[in-house]
């Protein structure tokens, strides 16, 4: 258990812990205190960028020229290779929303079709060949898969596109823990009484935990919602039909699976105090 | 001597954040451009910590693709692009220099005998060049006028990657005394440094 500290005590520490260099104890205790604080969060901010202009200060090296042609051939066959996704929320404002969500649709009848079609072809072929039947079923099984999957997949974004399409929606940019370059926006709207955390970055979990989405209300963090990711992106959507009032803030965190806990595992690894609050 | 494309000086013209969006369309002249101007930057961060030529060339090929593959891990709310870079930079060579176990000796130059000694950073942008100069000179200055003993602990924590304890250690004075300097260097770092935190 970490003792609470108040913001005289934190501020004293908050330098050294800009410079990378308190100790994990510390650095524990600044990191819940600040997830909290918004004050010393700012004090800390600047503090941040004072260590960060230090490195401005360095003797200036030139680096070799061959660096120069190492670099850029390798760039150049990484994008031979294969083209960089833009993050998904850009690929959201782009992309026409309606028609994805219509598509996926599409994708999902498609699929339950070809999984009907192969279970019928499957009882044709019993008799002839078990082996190819195995084989089939298999195949068959698969598509049922993709195919809720993809149902999932797409009431996910028909939730999203009902968030967007209220002209109203508001979007509130979450803060990474220290240096991390994760990054997560919630949007909501207030109207249609649903929110969705959108993020890209997400660092992969250890075996057995999971990502625990939080609203801060009040003294209290209400848990919404666990959720895992296998290529560090997210797009979480959930119902804010009970909530009366904006909460204070929207966390999140590391959790045992299946992340049916009612405490935080503070500090927050992603954080986003709501504006009016 | 390096292909010079023919659309590079109307890149030189566009700022940070304008080449970081060109990037994330695969926009191998923007790539360059940036790295036309932040290379030595980089280079002489990484050096500086890991005190390793050949290191530090690994670092800046290993930034610079990081960026190439993910330019949305910078977004303007992170500050100034050269800002981010740098201590990306930092971060990075402290990592090495601690997953190696490495401690290396700071007994680097003064801040008065830096001054002497060096030339601004050159880039491929004069303008770029001038302000990353004057900002260089504020900083060196700042540093030249904190005691000596809080700048040496301040450079021991941010070059040497060592902790508050590590420092106390290797000076063999109390850690209060250390905290003491790092609270007391960065509060006077701070309001010297006021203009360039405006971001």
């Amino acid at each position: 258990m970490v003792k609470e500290m108040d913001c005289e005590q934190i501020r004293e520490l908050l330098d050294g812990y800009a410079l990378d260099a308190a100790d994990s104890h510390e650095s524990r205790m600044i990191e819940v205190h600040v997830a909290d604080c918004l004050r010393c969060w700012e004090e800390l901010s600047v503090s941040q960028a004072t260590a960060a202009l230090l490195a401005l200060s360095v003797r200036i090296e030139t680096p070799p020229a061959h660096l120069e042609q190492r670099i850029l051939s390798q760039a150049q066959r990484e994008m031979a290779r294969k083209p960089e996704r833009a993050p998904f929320w850009r690929r959201l404002a782009w992309s026409p929303w309606p028609a994805t969500a219509g598509a996926f649709g599409a994708v999902s009848v498609v699929a339950l079709v070809i999984s009907g079609m192969l279970l019928f072809e499957v009882r044709g072929m019993r008799d002839e060949n078990d082996s190819l039947q195995t084989q089939i079923q298999a195949a068959a099984f698969n598509f049922q898969q993709t195919s809720a999957l993809t149902s999932n997949q797409l009431a996910e974004q028909e939730a999203i596109v009902s968030i967007l399409s209220d002209g109203e929606h508001e979007q509130l940019e979450m803060k990474p823990r220290g240096d991390s370059v994760s990054q997560a926006y919630y949007t909501w709207s207030s109207q249609k009484g649903m929110g969705a955390m959108l993020c890209d970055g997400l660092p992969a979990l250890e075996p057995g935990k999971v990502y625990m989405i939080w609203l801060k209300i009040g003294a209290e963090d209400q848990p919404m919602r666990p959720f895992i990711s296998s290529d560090g992106t997210c797009q979480v959507t959930m119902d804010l039909s009970f909530l009366h009032e904006i909460p204070d803030g929207i966390g999140i965190t590391i959790e045992d699976a299946p992340g049916d806990t009612t405490t935080p595992n503070k500090p927050w690894f992603m954080y986003g105090k709501f504006p009016s609050s | 001597m390096r292909n010079v494309s023919p659309d590079e000086p109307l890149y030189r013209e566009l700022d940070d954040e304008e080449l970081m969006q060109r990037l994330v369309l695969r926009d191998l002249t923007a790539f360059r451009t940036l790295y036309a101007r932040y290379s030595s930057l980089v280079y002489s961060a990484a050096l500086r910590i890991v005190r390793d030529t050949q290191i530090a060339e690994d670092m800046v090929q290993e930034i610079f693709l990081r960026i190439w593959r993910k330019p949305e891990s910078y977004t303007a709310t992170r500050g100034k692009f050269a800002t981010w870079l740098t201590s990306v930079s930092r971060n990075r060579a402290v990592d090495e220099v601690r997953s190696r176990g490495r401690r290396y000796r700071h007994e680097t130059a003064s801040p008065e005998e830096q001054e002497r000694e060096l030339p601004g950073p050159e880039t491929d942008d004069p303008a770029l060049t001038a302000e990353l100069s004057d900002q260089r000179r504020l900083i060196v200055t700042a540093l030249s006028h904190l005691p000596a003993e809080q700048r040496q602990t301040i450079e021991l924590a941010y070059f040497g990657g060592l902790t508050q304890q590590e420092i106390s250690e290797r000076l063999d004075q109390p850690l209060g005394t250390v905290k003491t300097r790092i609270r007391l260097g960065m509060q006077k770092l701070r309001a010297a440094l006021t203009p360039e935190l405006k971001w």
